[in-house]
C-alpha cells in the first residue's frame, strides 16, 4: 500500500528532529571519503601513466606519492568519523521512539506481551540501518556519482554518457522491485510478529501441554510455524537479491565495456569520445578505478534500500499499534 | 549440540558445497575482472605507442576473456545469494523446532521457573544469530583464504617481493583486526545480546506485570532507561565498526603506496612490467575489499557466541524427571499410595513437604488443606511428576509412579493447575486441543457443567471466539472453569484439582460442583484448597502441615 508506506516515511522523516545534525555531519563525512577517494584514483593512474610511459624515476613522483598516502590517512579518518555520527542519528531517534512508545501503551489491551516486546525492542531497532545508513546514502548519492561522472565526461564523454545512461536506470530499476519489496516486506514483518506471539504462547503454555500429553503433538504446528517463517523471510530476501543483482549486471557491465572500450582507444582502434585528443593511461586508468566507485555508492544504496523496507514495514506496525489503542477493549467478563 | 548442528550441516551438504563454489566463484572472478581489465589496459596503452606494435597486440583473447569474467560475475551474484541463504533458512527451521523439542523434557518444572520471555528469546533471535555461523564467517572466511592464496601464488609468479610485501601488510592487517578489534567486539557483542534477551524478558514481565496489577509510574522510566545501557554497548561496537572500516581502507592504501614505493625503480629498470604492475596493483585493492569480510565476521561473533552459549545453557540442562521407557502396564489397583516422602526444592534446604504419608482409595473425593506455602501445590506437582520426591515412594495400586511411562502417567493423573495456561486461541481450541475427536456437541456439554454454556452462546461467534492472550477477553473465573471443562473432556481416572474456587462465587461452585456429579463419581478427585465451603463438598479432609 503505497499510502501507507508513504505515511510511514513521512513518519520516519519526522523523527529526526535533533538528530539532524548528526545525519548531516553523516552525510559530510561521506562526501570528504568520496572525494579522497578520487584524488586517491587520480594520484595513482597519474603516477602509473608517469612511470609507465614518461619513464619517470621515484625521486620525481614524491609529491604525488605523498598526496596519495595523505588521502589514504584523510580517507580512513572520515570513514571512522562517517560511522560513529551515523551511530549517534540512529540512536537517538531510537530512544526517543521507545520512550514515548512504552509510556503510550503500557496496559494498552489491543496488545499483548509478545507483540509489545517484539515491536519496542525488534522493531524498533529495525529503524536502526534506515537512519545509520540509507538516509545518509540518499543524500550523498546524488552529490558524489555526480562528481564522479563529472570527472568522467571531463575523461571521456562517451564513457561518461553512457554511465549518465545506465547510472539512472539502476535506481529505476531499483524502484520497480522496491515497489514489490516493500509491499512483501510489510507482509513478513506482520507475520514475525504473529510468529513471535504464537511461540511465546506455545512455550507459555507448554507446561499445560505437557499435563495433557500434549507436547510432542504440538510440535507440528511449530514445525509448520518455523517453516512459514522461513518461507517468508526466503521470499523477501529473493527479492533483495534481485535488485542487488540488478547493480552488480550494471557495474560490471561498466567496468568490462569500459576497459575494453579504452584499450582499443589506447590501441588507436577507436578515436571516438575522447574529444579529438589522444587517449593517455592516465586518463583510461582514472577512468577504471572511477567507473567501479560510481555504482558502489549505488550499490551501498541498493543494499541500505532493504533496511529502508525493513524500516518502513517496522513503522508501520508501530503506527498501527499506535492507531488502533484501545480500540479491541473487549473484556466477555 | 554441536554434533547436531553437524548433523544438520552434513545432510544439506550438497546445496551447501554449491553456495561455496559460487561464493568462491563470485569473489575469483570480481577481482579477476578488475586486474586482467587493467592489465589490458596498461597494455595497450604501451603497444599503442606506435602503430606496428599496436597491429601486433592480440586484444581478442584478453577483451573475450573480461567478458567471460563480467558474465560469470552477474550469474554467480545472484544464485550465490539465493542458494546460501535458502540452504541456512532451512537449517534455521530444523533447529528451531530442535529447540522446541528440547525443551520438552525440561518441563514443566523448569518451564513454571523459567522467565517467561527468555525461551522466547532463544526461539527467536538466538536461532536467527546462528545463520551467521554460516553466512559470515565459515562461508566468506573460507573464501577469503582460498582467495588470499591464490592472489599470493599469482603475485609471487610475477614478483617475489610484492608477492612478500603484500602478505606482510595483509597479515599485519588481519593480526591487528583478529587481536584488537575481535577480543573488544566479542565483549560488546555479548552483552548486545544478553541485554537483548533481559530487555525482552523485561518488557514481557513488564507488559503482563501491567494487566495483574495495574502498577505504572517509575517502571516505564526504568525500562527506557534499560535501552540506554543497550546503546550505550551499540556505541562500543559502532567504535569498532568505524574503526574496522578504516583501517581496511588505511591498509589497501598503505600496501599500494609501499608496492609503488619499491616497484617504481623495478619498472625503471625493466625488471617489472608496467602492465604486471597494474595488474598486481588493481590484484591487491581487489583482495583487500575482499579481505574486508573479517572485520565484518569479527564484529558479528560476539553476538552470536552469546546466542550460542544461551542456547547451549537450556539444551543440556539435565531434566528433573526422567521418565521410564516402558509401554504402558496392566494396572491391578487405582488407588493412590503415598509413602513418607519428603521433598524440597533445588537450592534450598528447607524440606516443602515432610515425612507426609496419605492413602486415597480409587473414586474417593478427598480435599487437601493447609495454609498458603504448606506444599498443596508442591504435593500436586509430585503426583504429576513435576517433580520426584527426595525420599519417599508414590504409589497407584502396585506401580510405584516412577516405573510408568510419561504418557501413562498423564492418561492416569490430570492437573488442572492454579494458573491454567489459556492458549491465544477460540475457545474451542482451547476445550479440545488434548483430543481431536471431540465435537462440537461434547465441548458444549462440558461448558454447561462448568457453568459457561449460557456465556458462550451468547457470543456472537460463540465456540469461535478468540479468548486473548492468557484468556484475557475472560475473566479469571471464567478461565479457571474452562479449564476444569477441557479437564472434564480429558478422562483420567485421578484428577487433580488446585484451588478450582478461586475466583468463583459460591452459588457458581455449588452449580457446577453438582452438574459434575456424575463425571467425578467415576474418578478420584484430590482438590487442593483452602476454600472451606468447598471442603466441605469433600468426603473427607486431610491436613497438610509444615
Amino acid at each position: 500500500m503505497p499510502e501507507l508506506s508513504h505515511n510511514a516515511y513521512r513518519w520516519l522523516l519526522s523523527q529526526l528532529t535533533d538528530a539532524k545534525r548528526y545525519l548531516m555531519l553523516t552525510a559530510l563525512f561521506t562526501i570528504l571519503a568520496g572525494g579522497c577517494m578520487i584524488i586517491q584514483a587520480f594520484s595513482l593512474a597519474t603516477v602509473l601513466d608517469r612511470v609507465f610511459i614518461h619513464h619517470a624515476i621515484r625521486n620525481n613522483l614524491l609529491e604525488l606519492l605523498i598526496i596519495f598516502l595523505c588521502t589514504v590517512i584523510a580517507r580512513s579518518f572520515f570513514l571512522y568519523w562517517r560511522e560513529l555520527f551515523a551511530e549517534k542519528t540512529a540512536v537517538r531517534v531510537k530512544t526517543k521512539i521507545r520512550k514515548k512508545y512504552i509510556k503510550d501503551h503500557c496496559g494498552n489491551p489491543a496488545l499483548n506481551a509478545g507483540i509489545f516486546s517484539t515491536t519496542v525492542i525488534n522493531h524498533v531497532e529495525a529503524l536502526h540501518g534506515f537512519f545509520s545508513n540509507y538516509l545518509p546514502q540518499l543524500m550523498t548519492v546524488a552529490i558524489l556519482p555526480a562528481i564522479i561522472l563529472m570527472v568522467l565526461f571531463f575523461q571521456n564523454w562517451l564513457i561518461g554518457l553512457m554511465l549518465l545512461c545506465s547510472a539512472p536506470l539502476v535506481p529505476l530499476f531499483m524502484a520497480f522491485i522496491g515497489i514489490k519489496a516493500a509491499a512483501q516486506h510489510k507482509k513478513h514483518t506482520h507475520l514475525v510478529s504473529s510468529i513471535h506471539d504464537y511461540f511465546l504462547d506455545r512455550i507459555q503454555g507448554l507446561s499445560t501441554l505437557l499435563f495433557f500429553g500434549q507436547a510432542t503433538a504440538g510440535k507440528k504446528s511449530v514445525v509448520a510455524a518455523a517453516k512459514k517463517y522461513q518461507d517468508s523471510t526466503l521470499r523477501v530476501l529473493k527479492i533483495a537479491f534481485l535488485s542487488s543483482a540488478t547493480l552488480e549486471f550494471f557495474a560490471t557491465l561498466a567496468i568490462a565495456m569500459t576497459a575494453i572500450y579504452l584499450g582499443l582507444g589506447l590501441l588507436g582502434f577507436i578515436s571516438f569520445g575522447f574529444s579529438g585528443t589522444m587517449p593517455t593511461l592516465q586518463k583510461t586508468l582514472f577512468i577504471l578505478l572511477l567507473a567501479p566507485e560510481l555504482f558502489a555508492s549505488l550499490k551501498q544504496l541498493g543494499n541500505d534500500y532493504h533496511a529502508k523496507n525493513e524500516a518502513i514495514g517496522a513503522a508501520n506496525i508501530i503506527l498501527e499499534t499506535t492507531c488502533t489503542e484501545k480500540k479491541n477493549d473487549i473484556v466477555f467478563a | 549440540m554441536i554434533l547436531f548442528l553437524l548433523k544438520q550441516v552434513l545432510h544439506a551438504r550438497w546445496k551447501l558445497l554449491l553456495g561455496f563454489s559460487l561464493s568462491l566463484l563470485l569473489a575469483l572472478s570480481s577481482i579477476a575482472l578488475l586486474a586482467i581489465s587493467g592489465w589490458f589496459i596498461t597494455a595497450s596503452a604501451l603497444a599503442g605507442l606506435t602503430a606496428i606494435t599496436a597491429m601486433q597486440f592480440n586484444y581478442f583473447i584478453p577483451a573475450g576473456v573480461i567478458r567471460l569474467l563480467a558474465f560469470i560475475r552477474i550469474l554467480s551474484r545472484y544464485f550465490d545469494r539465493v542458494v546460501n541463504h535458502d540452504v541456512t533458512l532451512t537449517l534455521l527451521s530444523q533447529w528451531r523446532v530442535w529447540f522446541y523439542e528440547k525443551l520438552l523434557p525440561l518441563s514443566p518444572a523448569k518451564l513454571i521457573h523459567a522467565e517467561r520471555g527468555k525461551l522466547l528469546n532463544h526461539m527467536t533471535q538466538d536461532i536467527n544469530t546462528l545463520d551467521r555461523y554460516y553466512l559470515s564467517f565459515f562461508l566468506p572466511l573460507s573464501v577469503t583464504f582460498i582467495v588470499l592464496m591464490a592472489v599470493i601464488a599469482t603475485t609471487f609468479y610475477f614478483s617475489p617481493m610484492i608477492s612478500m610485501l603484500s602478505f606482510v601488510t595483509i597479515l599485519f592487517f588481519i593480526l591487528m583486526t583478529v587481536l584488537f578489534v575481535l577480543p573488544r567486539a566479542l565483549s560488546a557483542g555479548s552483552k548486545i545480546q544478553e541485554s537483548m534477551m533481559r530487555l525482552r524478558v523485561e518488557c514481557v514481565e513488564f507488559f503482563q506485570g501491567y494487566f495483574d496489577k495495574q502498577q505504572y509510574g517509575d517502571t516505564s522510566q526504568s525500562l527506557t532507561d534499560r535501552f540506554l545501557l543497550l546503546s550505550y554497548f551499540q556505541k562500543k561496537m559502532a567504535k569498532l565498526k568505524g574503526l574496522s572500516i578504516a583501517s581496511t581502507s588505511f591498509f589497501s592504501g598503505l600496501t599500494i603506496f609501499l608496492i609503488l614505493w619499491i616497484a617504481i625503480p623495478l619498472v625503471n629498470q625493466h625488471i617489472l612490467s608496467a602492465a604486471i604492475l597494474t595488474l598486481l596493483i588493481l590484484l591487491v585493492l581487489g583482495t583487500f575489499e575482499q579481505l574486508s569480510v573479517i572485520p565484518a565476521a569479527c564484529l558479528s561473533l560476539g553476538e552470536t557466541a552469546q546466542a550460542v552459549t544461551e542456547l547451549k545453557k537450556v539444551v543440556n540442562d539435565s531434566p528433573e524427571v526422567v521418565f521410564s521407557a516402558q509401554h504402558a502396564q496392566k494396572m491391578l489397583s487405582l488407588d493412590l499410595q503415598i509413602q513418607q516422602i519428603s521433598f524440597h526444592y533445588p537450592n534450598r534446604s528447607q524440606n516443602v513437604i515432610h515425612d507426609f504419608s496419605l492413602m486415597i482409595p480409587h473414586r474417593e473425593k478427598i480435599g487437601i488443606c493447609g495454609p498458603s506455602g504448606a506444599g498443596k501445590s508442591t504435593l500436586a506437582y509430585l503426583l504429576t511428576r513435576v517433580w520426584d520426591p527426595q525420599s519417599g515412594d508414590i504409589f497407584i495400586g502396585d506401580k510405584n509412579l516412577k516405573t510408568l511411562s510419561e504418557s501413562q502417567l498423564r492418561q492416569t493423573i490430570l492437573l488442572v493447575a492454579q494458573n491454567p495456561h489459556i492458549f491465544n486461541t477460540t475457545v474451542r481450541e482451547n476445550l479440545i486441543f488434548s483430543r481431536k475427536d471431540i465435537d462440537d456437541q461434547a465441548c458444549w456439554e462440558a461448558l454447561k457443567k462448568v457453568v459457561l454454556a449460557d456465556v458462550i452462546r451468547s457470543l456472537p461467534v460463540q465456540l469461535d471466539t478468540p479468548m486473548g492472550e492468557f484468556g484475557k477477553y475472560f475473566s479469571g473465573g471464567q478461565i479457571r472453569r474452562i479449564a476444569i471443562a477441557r479437564a472434564l473432556l480429558f478422562p483420567t481416572p485421578i484428577l487433580i484439582l488446585d484451588e478450582p474456587s478461586a475466583g468463583l462465587d459460591e452459588n457458581t461452585m455449588t452449580t457446577l460442583w453438582e452438574n459434575c456429579a456424575e463425571d467425578f463419581s467415576r474418578k478420584t478427585i484430590i482438590v487442593l484448597s483452602h476454600d472451606e465451603k468447598l471442603l466441605r463438598k469433600m468426603g473427607r479432609v486431610a491436613t497438610l502441615e509444615n
